[in-house]
């Protein structure tokens, strides 16, 4: 299973397997990717994004064998919460042996700080126009926790109350991939 | 009818961002937001609002704890907190140094350090810090107090009757106090949490203080590792029920520390985590509190942890020591 690669074609099924319509299925996609990396994240695993992808690796190639799901989404979820308990055993291993082997590489907190600092600022100047003013504006004092006032910035956008979260979060992740790369960029110098 | 209903949910989202669902509620709430749009962004909102009040500071003690515990467990979500605490920073928001830090840094450091520098400017931290100083001031004077009371007893204890000079002749390296709430509470998770929601009183009342355990703490260096130098002597008697580890600092570059004491041949008998870094007079610190009844007659080896932001692990140092128990 491992070995397997991932498609255009396989893909495109995947796609198809989501929405008729590829505009419709590429946005649901997107969507839906964002939930995988969520929860993931939020059963504490360092590694989101690639156990979010490694589910979409394996059903992708589930649909490509030509094996019958009836609801994609809930076989989705269902491989998605297999990987993770995986994933817990694995780390439960790991952190055993980083017990035994403490990992002895030199780190400085104040270098490594300032870099990510700088690094954010880079990342957020560098974010389109519209995705800058839009973060900046849901987190700024007088929003920020505040369910009416996003309701509000919702209405001005044109675009409900969630497809703004999900579009918030998304330029979250943007920045966060961006600084992290950044970052490890810097370490590698 | 609807505001309860929202309150229960909110409730309830944030029980699973805090990891304190059962199994089932929680599968059945993750079941949800993979299958409706609408579930998943509320439950972003419900995120949003959970680190924007952990970072303000308008988190119940018992959601805060759950957050540190829980949430911040994560790498992952200890950097969202980290971005949305700098997002903060980078619109204008009030950057203050953290709270933590500023308790064992050095005049005139002033790093940032990240995430730790919008959540720590909280009044819950803030009033905890400042009540932990009260608590400190109180606890010191009542410490001279005591060891001067003990003094005297000592004194009048002698010429009353002739003792065994080891009984009264205390390590150089060690001290005998009544416990100070400070120090457990940061040597200790759970006691970090006890001390927080039950602030302890300084003792007032001479019976209450001879009833309560004695702790002995004892001073390690780092050059006093195995194979070098005079090795530390640790002596419990009958009343001692915590033994603190103190362990010098050279510097603090870590968020938090970890502590595994061990026998020399690697028999595990104490493990922490959670542990900061602490500022006395004589410089930056670790505190270990272990129960007395931990610790037979034999050699120890405490090794100290420090866990980097990433989330890794490095080994600071090993302290060896023997115990004599009476």
């Amino acid at each position: 299973m491992k070995d397997w690669v991932l498609t255009p074609d396989a893909f495109d099924r995947f796609l198809a397997g989501l929405d008729a319509d590829r505009e419709q299925a590429g946005e649901k996609y997107e969507v839906l990717r964002l939930k995988l990396i969520k929860y993931f994240e939020w059963q504490g695993s360092p590694t989101a994004e690639d156990l979010a992808d490694e589910t979409v690796n394996r059903v992708t190639r589930k649909l490509f064998d030509g094996e019958p799901i009836r609801n994609l989404i809930n076989y989705i979820f269902g491989t998605a919460r297999y990987l993770a308990h995986e994933h817990r055993k694995e780390l439960l291993h790991q952190d055993a042996a980083l017990k035994e082997l403490p990992n002895h590489i030199p780190f400085k907190t104040e270098k490594l700080d300032n870099i990510r600092i700088g690094c954010f600022e880079k990342c957020l100047s560098g974010l389109p126009e519209a995705d800058r003013e839009l973060i900046i504006t849901y987190y700024s004092p007088e929003k920020r926790e505040k369910i009416d006032e996003h309701r509000r910035l919702a209405d001005k956008l044109s675009i409900s109350l969630n497809s703004m979260r999900l579009r918030v979060h998304r330029i979250k992740q943007r920045l966060e991939k961006c600084t992290s790369e950044c970052e490890a960029r810097h370490a590698r110098k | 009818m609807n505001a309860t209903f929202n309150e229960e949910k909110e409730k309830l989202m944030k029980s699973y961002l805090l990891g304190e669902l059962t199994e089932q509620d929680k599968a059945r709430l993750e079941e949800q937001f993979f299958v409706d749009d609408d579930q998943f962004a509320e439950l972003l909102g419900a995120e949003d609002r959970l680190i924007g009040g952990y970072l303000s500071g308008a988190l119940s003690p018992a959601e805060q704890d759950s957050f540190e515990k829980y949430f911040l467990a994560s790498p992952r979500l200890r950097r969202a907190v980290q971005t949305e605490s700098l997002l903060r920073d980078a619109i204008g928001a009030r950057i203050t140094e953290p709270d933590h830090l500023v308790a064992v840094q050095t005049a005139g450091r002033t790093k940032r350090v990240g995430i730790f520098s919008g959540m720590f400017a909280r009044p819950v931290v803030r009033w905890t810090m400042v009540m932990a100083a009260v608590v400190i001031v109180i606890g010191a004077s009542w410490l001279v107090w005591r060891t001067a009371l003990d003094a005297d007893r000592l004194r009048s204890e002698r010429s009353e009757s002739q003792e065994k000079p080891e009984q009264s002749n205390l390590n150089s390296n060690m001290e005998l106090a009544q416990p100070s709430s400070t120090e457990m509470a940061v040597s200790n998770g759970q006691a970090q949490n006890e001390n927080r929601q039950n602030p302890q009183k300084p003792p007032n009342n001479r019976q209450t203080t001879e009833s309560r355990p004695a702790i002995v703490t004892l001073l390690l260096t780092p050059h006093l590792t195995r194979g070098g130098g005079e090795t530390p002597v640790l002596r419990i008697s009958r009343s001692t029920r915590t033994v603190i580890l103190r362990v010098p600092l050279a510097s603090d570059d870590y968020k938090t520390y970890q502590a595994s004491l061990q026998t020399p041949e690697g028999k595990g008998i104490n493990q922490q985590a959670g542990l900061v870094a602490r500022r006395s007079s004589s410089g930056e610190y670790v505190a270990v509190a272990i129960p007395a009844r931990n610790f037979s007659r034999g050699d120890y080896i405490l090794t100290l942890f420090g866990k980097t932001p990433s989330g890794s692990v490095e080994k600071v140092g090993e302290y060896a020591f023997t115990a004599l128990v009476e």
